[in-house]
């Protein structure tokens, strides 16, 4: 019965750690959305610099899988 | 910035009229509303001015007015100041009624037309990928919608039954 209570206490923290997030990231966001406009065109442009940069490594990281698996 | 460089290009088209009118729609366009998100181009409605002596629209002159100014053809679009930027006529009643209803914001000083918010939703749903449910999931958590005018718009395009099983998809049961 111990075990039982320490599990829900443990998951009830759990909820409401995990509530917390959510909560904080959402507010993240609202923050964000209020930024002037300028600003958050400025961070569109770095966002597209960061994806691309993502991109390119997974095209590079695929080629290199593909060179390591091909025969002598 | 260099979104601000391509509004300012925008607005000289317009004047310059080589097109119509112009606003802003896809992803820039929600970021006028919402935190910004990752993308890759830039989508720009327009109105194309009808040429004489020819049936079908076409956007040669928005791509011969760019490239005689450094911009790079790239599939369906055209790379203006580092952004890829696609053109498009509005494809349905309801993206006309964005284009002739969209507005203006300022951007570093410059005017930037823009889809009012109640459309860019609109034409998530109608749309209807998955990402475009994302951004209308994102449109209602953000509260930025007008709901009364987003319902009648929805209505005015036959789009009532679409947000029905939408709502029931993603929104009921949320507690």
């Amino acid at each position: 019965m111990a075990e039982i209570r320490n599990e829900v206490s443990t998951g009830s923290v759990v909820s409401a750690n995990l509530r917390r997030i959510i909560d904080s990231k959402r507010a993240f966001r609202r923050a964000l959305a209020q930024r002037p406009i300028d600003q958050k065109l400025a961070l569109l442009d770095e966002l597209r610099d960061r994806a691309l940069a993502i991109r390119e490594a997974a095209i590079r990281q695929k080629a290199r899988v593909v060179e390591e698996r091909l025969p002598d | 910035m260099t979104i601000a460089r391509i509004i300012g290009i925008l607005n000289q088209m317009e004047a310059d009229a080589v097109v119509g009118r112009y606003a802003i729609g896809g992803a820039v366009g929600a970021t006028f509303y919402l935190e910004p998100v990752a993308t890759v181009d830039v989508g720009v409605f327009v109105v194309i001015p009808q040429q004489p002596g020819r049936a079908l629209l076409s956007l040669r002159g928005v791509f011969d007015y760019l490239t005689a100014r450094g911009g790079v053809v790239q599939g369906e679009c055209i790379v203006v100041a580092g952004w890829p930027v696609q053109f498009l006529p509005p494809t349905s009643a309801l993206v006309e009624e964005a284009l002739a209803e969209a507005v203006s914001v300022d951007v570093s000083g410059a005017p930037a037309r823009v889809f009012t918010a109640e459309h860019l939703a609109a034409i998530a749903l109608e749309t209807g990928r998955a990402k475009d449910y994302t951004r209308l999931l994102q449109f209602i958590e953000g509260q930025v919608i007008d709901e009364s005018r987003f319902q009648l718009m929805l209505q005015r395009h036959g789009l009532s039954d679409r947000w029905r099983r939408f709502e029931t998809r993603f929104l009921q049961d949320q507690s």
